[in-house]
């Protein structure tokens, strides 16, 4: 099973420790290097962290081959484009994109989008699929 | 009308320019100092400094009685983003938008964007219809009536000079709008012949 993660951030840190022991790989995608990140995962054979400054162009890495994807950068702006350009042609119930801004946040929520507004593993249900 | 525009640039300032000139009241929405000067130097205290995306940021501009709302940054995430709170704030509010990624055109195809402009297209089909034999542009998008505007512009050498509008082959329940000359004459007598560098604007179904 592969997850793919778009944006390193702390909840980034957070899903891949919720979902690293239950996936055979999980792939990190963001447009440049966060060096601490990388060196906490570096020993991480499953993990692979890839950096691509064509993104917008080439957002299909995001769901090659992934079962799972989350939108989890910093930019609530930059997880809603991505997740517009992936979901024509992806399962809704596999992709979660997190959005700060509780505006933003509501407005997704009222369109049936796959949002959540803050990370809790032990309440996320998207975790709970692949864990299971 | 009430007409707010996100983003500062070239063709904004132009649009704002011209709207302020027709009476219609104006306000600009842009992140950057140094934008937000140029307009206040230019057009007068017009502006707003913050992202459009942000819900006190358009409610500061006065989102809820405005007739229209322009994307014009240069960041498509932006206008999309900016353009779906808009909506969300104020159903009633038209949306124009500009792409800048052709590849983007699929995701402003939706009840959120009332207008859509293709940055690209436009500019290389203008410069495409001087040297190419016959260029047919999309020139808006109306997603409330599934329609588009397009354009087609006689080339130098196109084969559709000396042609009617009736003799030219134009997709399946088109509707001419007008001509217009390359001097900018605009008829509505389609048995006119077409000239080279004449415009035929016409509204056709959507993915026709």
């Amino acid at each position: 099973m592969k997850t793919s993660i778009f944006g390193i951030s702390n909840k980034t840190r957070l899903i891949v420790e919720s979902i690293e022991n239950f996936c055979d790989e999980i792939e990190i995608f963001d447009f440049i290097v966060d060096y601490d990140f990388t060196n906490e995962q570096i020993d991480k054979r499953k993990i692979k962290i890839n950096i691509e400054n064509n993104l917008r162009n080439n957002f299909e890495i995001l769901k090659n081959n992934a079962d799972y994807i989350f939108l989890a950068s910093n930019s609530d702006i930059l997880n809603s484009y991505f997740y517009q350009k992936i979901i024509n042609d992806f399962d809704k119930n596999r992709i979660q994109m997190i959005i700060s801004n509780k505006d933003l946040y509501g407005m997704y929520k009222d369109k049936n989008y796959s949002v959540i507004n803050s990370f809790d593993p032990n309440k996320n249900e998207l975790i709970s699929i692949i864990r299971s | 009308m009430y007409i707010i525009i996100s983003g500062i640039n070239r063709v904004s300032y132009q649009l704002g320019e011209n709207f302020i000139a027709q009476g219609n009241e104006v306000t600009f929405i842009d992140s950057n100092q140094h934008n937000v000067s140029f307009i206040e130097e230019n057009l007068g205290f017009l502006t707003i400094l913050g992202n459009s995306y942000n819900k006190q940021t358009l409610l500061e501009s006065g989102i809820d009685r405005a007739n229209y709302f322009i994307a014009a940054q240069s960041e498509d995430e932006n206008n999309l983003v900016s353009c779906q709170l808009s909506k969300f704030i104020n159903p009633d509010i038209k949306t124009i938008s500009i792409i800048n990624s052709k590849k983007n055109r699929e995701i402003f195809l939706n009840e959120d964007f009332d207008f859509v402009i293709d940055n690209d297209e436009i500019l290389s089909n203008s410069i495409n219809a001087f040297i190419s034999d016959y260029s047919n542009l999309s020139i808006f998008i109306d997603n409330d009536n599934f329609t588009e505007i397009r354009i087609i512009t006689a080339g130098l050498d196109s084969e559709i000079i000396g042609k009617s509008v009736s003799e030219i082959k134009l997709p399946n329940n088109s509707k001419v709008i007008a001509i217009v000359s390359s001097s900018g004459n605009i008829s509505h007598n389609f048995s006119n012949t077409i000239n080279s560098l004449d415009k035929i604007i016409y509204q056709v179904p959507i993915n026709n």
